[in-house]
């Protein structure tokens, strides 16, 4: 069960407020919209809140949904949205709260992510969340979408509205600062 | 070509499979006869793609649908609700009307009149406020009576 098979039925059903048929979408989507806000938020109840608000905008926001962009890409750029805000304001509040020192709110864990990474067994998705951690939101969702999400360049470029150079721009950025942080140097 | 061309195609085109099939043969020839290149792609793989590709999607827990579910069922409830002072507020301004006009037509004095309709419209205002917006069901319920009753 994917986004693309949501068919224009259950879409026109839900946009008149049937909640059983939109519990069909959210079957079909939550799966991308979770895994997009885990990569981009910092803990699992930021991605949480994130899934929640993405469908509660997509419920309300059905009734104008025209079929002139896919539903995916429209679903997509939602989540994107949500997500980017949601760190924006997370970032903002890091920065009142260690106004005094900059580095220091680049080093300190919050409280929600020491809690995280406690409960976190695995230790390769925290290893995965501390690579992106470091990108800035624009190279990190870009990342997400193209490696966890698999989207072609083409995709990525419709559901973030810009074009398929910056798309490459942004991956060859992003991935040149994860091998520095692997500790790769270029050889000449 | 230089490496620092190839570089960049491996570091994005390349790993994204992005390349058509001129380029995949011009980037093969190279990596070829160029071990620098070879060991910058097997770099980027390891370090910078896969740890990536690998991860495996996390189900949503169950109770998210639930609560999502609970919030939508209160936003509907909240939303005919409102409808419902939507309606009630224009047959009062209805009422408002007839009785006003009513009131003319009995040949009363015009300027007593005009307030009359200030004040009616004004009621009317008032009672289409978006606060209802969040209002529980009970609260507007409550308020409903209180308009109706008092
Ligand atoms: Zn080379």
């Amino acid at each position: 069960m994917d986004i693309q098979s949501i068919s224009p039925d259950i879409i026109h059903k839900s946009a008149a407020g049937d909640i059983q048929a939109f519990a069909e979408i959210y079957k079909s989507a939550s799966s991308f919209v979770y895994n997009v806000a885990l990569r981009t938020a910092r803990n699992r109840e930021d991605a949480q809140e994130i899934t929640q608000e993405v469908f509660l905008k997509v419920f309300k926001n059905l009734r104008d949904f025209r079929f002139k962009s896919s539903f995916k890409t429209w679903l997509y750029r939602i989540t994107v949205n949500t997500a980017l805000n949601a760190l924006k304001k997370a970032a903002h509040e890091r920065r009142r709260q260690f106004a005094y020192h900059e580095n220091i709110s680049a080093e300190l864990p919050t409280q929600a992510e020491a809690i995280e990474t406690s409960l976190d067994h695995s230790g390769q998705k925290e290893q995965v969340n501390k690579m992106l951690e470091t990108l800035n939101p624009e190279y990190r969702t870009c990342i997400v979408l193209r490696e966890m999400q698999g989207l072609r360049y083409d995709e990525i470029a419709q559901v973030l509205q810009i074009n398929i150079n910056t798309v490459r721009s942004r991956l060859k950025r992003a991935r040149e600062m994860l091998l520095k942080r692997g500790g790769y140097h270029e050889m000449q | 070509m230089k490496c620092n061309k190839f570089r960049d195609i491996i570091i994005t085109d390349h790993v994204d499979g992005e390349l058509d099939e001129q380029g995949k043969q011009e980037l093969a020839s190279h990596l070829q006869e160029c071990a620098g290149c070879r060991e910058f792609a097997a770099a980027v793989l390891a370090v910078a793609v896969d740890p990536l590709r690998k991860t495996t999607p996390e189900e949503p827990p169950a109770f998210l649908w639930t609560r999502l579910q609970s919030r939508l069922e209160q936003e509907q409830r909240n939303h005919s609700g409102l409808k419902w002072l939507q309606v009630l507020a224009t047959s009062a301004m209805f009422l408002a009307m007839v009785l006003t006009g009513n009131y003319l037509v009995s040949g009363m004095v015009g300027t007593t009149n005009s307030q009359e309709v200030v004040a009616s419209s004004e009621v009317a205002s008032q009672l289409s406020l978006s606060e209802f917006n969040d209002m529980p069901n009970e609260q507007v319920e409550t308020v409903y009576n209180n308009i109706i009753g008092g």
